[in-house]
């Protein structure tokens, strides 16, 4: 099992950095709201790429890393229906769901 | 810790429970109150001023019979606040030196609302009144019991605050509530000043001292290290707020305004306690002011100034409680030429006499002025003393007391004064001494002529009233006189406790205080033992008797005598009679200039804020053109430049509160960088 | 072995009210009125088990050490349980909620307590993640669930997207924390740390208090609050500005100050990170509660403006943290709970008037006071509730305030120090402005005349009461709240 992993762990942090970075790139830049919902998913996914990364690296003997990341994707998925339900929501109201079409209340 | 000293807590509370009380009653049933609802404050009302005379009476006993040592008895009711840097704690405190005020307090001020009782009796708000009262008598308590200058100040602004209100008492009186305000503005300087004391001491004894505490026990053992230059600022700023307090040059205009009050309310805050407070506050910071020759020196000064200038005026007015409100302003004076010299018991023992003959002068002049129908105008009295024979003798007493006339107890404590001034070498100006106690001397002559002058026209020749007027006149209820038969008993033999040696007493008033004040040793000797002494002594004796000769000459044999000096002299006749123009200055230089001030800034605000607004409007503006980004703000109808300044911030914050969540998250991560940035920077 | 379960009888029944609600209201028959008494009951029952069962837990952790019921938790689990039981009173009559929305809107009032609980017993960053998680979720749908409104969604969907960006951030920096330590326990994190990562731990502890500063609503990540606030029902808004925001404190301040700051062990980690601390946190409190007053200075909804003043709060509690000493720590937790008193009561006062008038804008509240009767009462406890808020004496917001500034002084944050001093003179400026509506207004425009309800009236007057209480006699509490830092 072991030898299918390299060595050490900075190919997979590299790998979580860009992950989370697409994802703060994905919220800063796009007007969709469900886009902007896989961008969050996306700096979910890769905190739990952290941990596992962690946790199988440091030999944890009490798992904390991986449990970690099987309540974020449980959380994520909460997340996700709460958001995915309002927009449902907004959709009905405003046939949008772009950014710029809720902004009604400001100052 | 003695018993007793669990029972401090008593001589608060019990006016405090007056005042709840008589307060409740007023509240509830004001105008409607029931002859029973008055009743019962007239009996509530002085009982729990004698509960209170009771307990300190106990205490007292009691401190008596401890030795020297152990005569400080201290309750702590509460801790009031408590941070690192101040520790302040309700804690009050018996010593020698307040238990004297205390005495006097609760004493004098239970014989004052005895009296009050009958001569309020037909007034309707009584209730009311006795609810001030007590409340006067309560913050009065805790204004010399409180153990710290922040509890101190809470009583000395709650006595000015019962003052104005009782001044103003009949405040339907236009007049009247204008004097009450008068009182209180003029007050509010001094106590700002006294703030300003406050926090510089504060300051000060945390940078110098390190200790910071602002219990007066403790402090008198933390100082040491202030500098002399600091420590003269702050005990002049509480001396100017003893100036306020205690009506001394230039704030004493209050007082003669402050008669518009009731009588008896003129007895017990504006003679015999509240302006007081300044002495008490100088003895209780003794430990402060002896360590500032300079303070002592300037508070002498005034002091005697104060004295001379009051008397003066007294001599021409010719309401009986106007001229009794300067003699009161003048005797003041005398105290504080007592704290001047820095031996601090003999402005204390001169505060006990006066308080007592003072108070009684207050208490004859309201009999007077009830017995002839609310006339105070001493020119349309006379031969009185037939009439209402019990006031005219304790009014005699307590004119002779004032005068000096050796025996009574205002001829020692005035004499003590006197020499003690004449013989404190003063290290700036050495002739100061001599020349502080012919001013002494020369007032101690007016002060006999014009309360001779005022006892003449009042009680003996030809009565000059209305046709009729004095057939009505008659002699007050039991109730007011027994306060004056105890009062004039007080004023004889007060003295006596405080006997300089040299006649054969024992000064047990200084001996009584000395342990609880830091003050200079009394020079008791002086070249040739006590020859000095005795020969100022007769000095002071014959001033006064001349003084009352005088008065006797102008006013019984020859009443054509003053008019033709009032004539000759018309002009500094006039510039006394209208006590030198002193409101009439203020009015012109403080009122005026205030208003003035503000007129300017009222111009300011309208030319150049405008102005300045308008330019920044026209700025913003065309900025706001350049970028199409500040559309939304607005800068119109406001004078204020901050105002303006914090609402033109106000908007643009809004203008980012866009409703646009892309921004948003744009000024989150810009704002982040931002931070970054600077914070690498420092 | 039921020891864990036992410990938190409280949130255990707080849940049990939250499953229960869901299936009676699932049922669609059941009574607004019967509801109400029944969650009503749940919250009070919760609140007496906390008082009479937690002494025993004291320092127990429970569930494989993940959480502590400490002193401090059982402050914080007081605060929210009693802001819960206040929050279901508000809603029993609100015009805002409708009767076939009641229902959800318990449970989830149930649900985001529960969360509250859990964040403030928290001592482990799994369960800290997972419960603030909980909060944040109970609230975006609690704001956004009136599906016909429309500012609803709208505020709603900011909310999420701005909740789930901050919790992501700060997942990130706990991923990383993990990394640097191996752990996920508080008290172990210091022991682990070695100086050569600290870079690396500064990295995630500011990716960390993204997250935290979002949930206390501190600037620039305040941007939801106003939106939420003045969406959400006027009970809810109560909620929010009070709930989440003590959690955020409670967790802000385990973290920060408890675990890293205030241990022995801790030395070499406070060496390298105390500085950039306590400058992060003083930059945090300046503009926090700047911006706040800022943006409050020019609304007319009176609950837009509430939210901005919520903000400035905010940063003054900031400023608490930022002395990072036991007193200010102390401090904090005094004016935690005097703000639940005082922006309870001004929240309780607004749900009055825009459940029987509908209306929420300052100018609304004009002559209010000279109105008479119940609605001259309620324009007395509005006053002493203002007063409060803007801190002066001698109402409890005072000495809170007074506590704060005594700790950043004895810090020496001078330039702190004086920034608060002006944004006091800021606020001063906006309350003054609803009591001038209310008392130099007297023109009175026609409106049905309010009644007070008993309870209402023993609401309001109790609150303001225990504002003028503490005002005066706080040292009691003071020293209770001295012994509750560990």
């Amino acid at each position: 099992m072991t030898s299918l992993l390299s060595e050490n762990p900075n190919s997979y942090l590299i790998i979580s950095v860009l992950i989370f970075s697409a994802g703060m790139f994905t919220v800063l830049t796009r007007k969709n709201i469900l886009a902007i919902i896989m961008g969050i998913e996306l700096m979910l996914n890769a905190s739990a790429l952290n941990f596992i990364t962690f946790s199988f690296f440091r030999k944890s003997t009490l798992y904390s890393g991986h449990v970690f990341a099987i309540l974020i994707i449980v959380l994520a998925a909460a997340e996700a229906v709460v958001a995915l339900a309002i927009l449902l929501a907004i959709f009905q109201q405003r046939k949008s769901v772009m950014t710029d079409d809720i902004s009604d209340m400001k100052g | 810790m003695d018993q007793v000293a669990q029972y401090i807590w008593i001589i608060p509370a019990a006016p405090l429970a007056g005042f709840i009380i008589n307060g409740l009653i007023s509240f509830s049933w004001g105008a409607k109150s029931s002859d029973f609802h008055k009743k019962v404050s007239t009996i509530v009302s002085p009982l729990v001023i004698l509960i209170s005379f009771l307990v300190t009476l106990a205490v007292f006993i009691q401190m008596v019979q401890n030795p020297e040592t152990n005569r400080i008895f201290s309750q702590n009711l509460y801790s009031w606040i408590k941070t690192g840097f101040i520790e302040a704690n309700v804690n009050l405190v018996l010593d020698p030196l307040s238990i004297i005020l205390v005495l006097i307090i609760t004493g004098v001020g239970f014989f004052i609302h005895l009296y009050s009782v009958g001569y309020m009796d037909h007034d309707r708000s009584i209730i009311r009144y006795f609810a001030y009262l007590n409340l006067f008598t309560f913050a009065m308590l805790i204004l010399v019991l409180g153990d710290n200058i922040l509890l101190m100040f809470v009583g000395w602004e709650g006595v000015g605050l019962c003052s104005y209100l009782l001044i103003g008492f009949w405040y339907q009186n236009r007049n009247y509530a204008i004097a009450g305000m008068k009182a209180f503005l003029v007050n509010r300087v001094g106590d700002f000043a006294f703030i300003i004391g406050f926090f510089m001491l504060f300051w000060g004894i945390y940078h110098y001292e390190g200790v910071p505490t602002i219990a007066f026990s403790a402090l008198k053992d933390v100082m040491g290290k202030m500098p002399e230059w600091y420590l003269t600022i702050v005990t002049l700023m509480f001396f100017i707020g003893a100036t306020g307090k205690s009506a001394q040059i230039p704030l004493y205009i209050w007082l003669p305004d402050a008669m518009a009050g009731p009588t008896p309310v003129s007895a017990l805050i504006h003679a015999a306690t509240m302006v007081t407070a300044g002495v008490y506050m100088i003895a209780r910071m003794s430990f402060l002011f002896i360590a500032t020759p300079m303070t002592l020196t300037v508070i002498s000064i005034i002091a005697a100034g104060t004295a001379f200038f009051a008397a003066t005026i007294g001599i021409v007015q010719n309401d009986i409680k106007k001229v009794l409100a300067y003699s009161t302003v003048s005797q003041l004076g005398y105290m504080f030429l007592g704290m001047g010299t820095g031996v601090f018991t003999t402005g204390i023992f001169h505060l006990m006499t006066h308080a007592f003959f003072k108070g009684l002068l207050f208490l004859g002049a309201g009999s007077v002025i009830l017995a002839s129908h609310h006339e105070q105008d001493i020119l349309l009295m006379g031969g009185l003393r037939k009439k209402i024979p019990i006031t005219f003798i304790t009014f005699l007493i307590g004119t002779l007391a004032i005068a000096g006339i050796p025996g009574l107890s205002g001829f020692f404590s005035k004499d003590e004064i006197l020499w003690q001034t004449y013989i404190t070498p003063n290290v700036y100006i050495p002739q100061l001494p001599h020349i502080l106690w012919i001013i002494g001397l020369a007032t101690a002559g007016i002060t006999s002529f014009y309360m001779f002058r005022l006892l003449f026209l009042t009680f003996f020749g030809e009565f000059r009233g209305d046709e009729g007027a004095l057939e009505e006149v008659h002699e007050s209820p039991f109730i007011m006189t027994i306060p004056l038969m105890v009062l004039a008993v007080l004023s004889i033999f007060g003295g006596y406790i405080g006997m300089p040696e040299a006649l054969g007493g024992s000064n047990h008033l200084h001996h009584w205080l000395s342990p609880v004040l830091s003050m200079k040793e009394a020079v008791e000797e002086h070249g040739a033992g006590h020859f000095q002494e005795y020969l100022f002594m007769g000095f002071s004796i014959l001033v006064s008797l001349s003084g009352a000769a005088l008065a006797y000459i102008f006013y019984i044999l020859k009443p054509s005598i003053p008019k033709s000096i009032g004539s000759k002299i018309s002009g500094l006749h006039q510039l006394v009679f209208n006590k030198y123009y002193i409101d009439e200055l203020y009015h012109a230089t403080f009122i005026k200039g205030t208003l003035g001030l503000r007129m300017l800034l009222n111009k300011f605000d309208q030319k150049i804020i405008d102005a300045f607004v308008n330019f920044v409007a026209v700025i913003v503006k065309a900025v706001s053109r350049v970028h199409g980004f500040f559309d939304r703000v607005v800068v119109d109808g406001l004078v204020n430049f901050v105002a303006a300044f914090t609402q033109y911030y106000s908007s643009v914050m809004q203008t980012w509160q866009s409703g646009m969540l892309n921004r948003y998250l744009y000024y989150i991560l810009g704002s982040f960088i931002m931070a970054y940035v600077i914070l690498r920077i420092i | 072995m039921f020891e864990s379960t036992k410990a938190i009888l409280p949130e255990l029944i707080l849940v049990i009210t939250t499953f229960y609600l869901t299936l009676r209201s699932a049922s669609g028959r059941a009574k607004r009125g019967s509801l109400y008494i029944e969650a009503l009951i749940g919250a009070i029952c919760a609140l007496v088990c906390l008082f009479l069962f937690s002494e025993k837990y004291y320092g127990f952790k429970a569930f494989y050490s993940t959480i502590e019921l400490d002193k401090t938790a059982f402050f914080f689990r007081m605060i929210f349980i009693s802001l819960a039981i206040f929050v279901i009173v508000m809603t029993a009559k609100s015009t805002e909620i409708s009767d076939y929305l009641f229902g959800e809107n318990l449970v989830l009032v149930f649900s985001i307590t529960t969360g509250m609980c859990f964040v403030a017993s928290s001592i482990d960053l799994l369960m800290i993640y997972f419960s603030l998680e909980w909060i944040s979720l109970s609230s975006y749908l609690l704001t956004g669930f009136i599906a016909h409104k429309r500012s609803s969604s709208e505020a709603g969907m900011k909310y999420t997207l701005f909740g789930g960006i901050a919790s992501a951030v700060m997942l990130f920096g706990m991923s990383w924390l993990f990394g640097v330590t191996g752990t996920l326990k508080l008290d172990e994190i210091p022991a682990a740390f070695a100086a050569s990562h600290s870079i690396m731990m500064m990295f995630s502890l500011v990716l960390i208090l993204v997250g935290f500063a979002f949930k206390v609503a501190a600037v620039p990540l305040h941007f939801w609050v106003p939106d939420v606030y003045q969406a959400a029902s006027t009970p809810i808004t109560t909620l929010f500005s009070i709930g989440p925001k003590a959690a955020g404190f409670a967790v802000l301040i385990r973290v920060f100050y408890y675990s890293f700051y205030n241990s022995e062990e801790t030395a070499l980690l406070m060496e390298s990170l105390k500085p950039g601390l306590e400058i992060v946190f003083q930059f945090f409190a300046a503009f926090t509660m700047t911006a706040g007053n800022l943006l409050a200075l020019r609304q007319e909804n009176i609950k837009r403006m509430l939210a901005y003043s919520s903000i400035s709060h905010a940063g003054f509690l900031l400023m608490g943290v930022a002395a990072m000493s036991d007193k200010g720590i102390q401090a904090l937790y005094f004016y935690i709970f005097i703000y639940l008193l005082m922006n309870g009561g001004a929240f309780f006062v607004v749900n009055l008037i825009i459940n029987r008038w509908g209306a929420e804008n300052i100018s609304d509240y004009e002559g209010l006071g000279w109105r008479g009767g119940s609605q001259s009462m309620i324009a007395v406890a509005m006053s002493v509730f203002l007063f409060s808020l803007a801190g002066l004496p001698p109402f409890g917001g005072f000495i809170g305030k007074w506590f704060i500034f005594a700790a950043a002084v004895e810090k020496h944050m001078y330039a702190l120090v004086v920034v608060g001093l002006v944004n006091i003179v800021i606020a001063l400026y906006y309350y003054a402005r609803i009591l001038r509506a209310m008392y130099l207004v007297q023109t009175v425009s026609p409106r049905t005349e309010i009644r007070l309800k008993i309870n209402e009236g023993f609401f309001m007057g109790a609150l303001s009461l225990s504002l003028i209480y503490y005002g005066i006699f706080f040292p009691p509490f003071m020293g209770y709240l001295k012994t509750i830092i560990p």
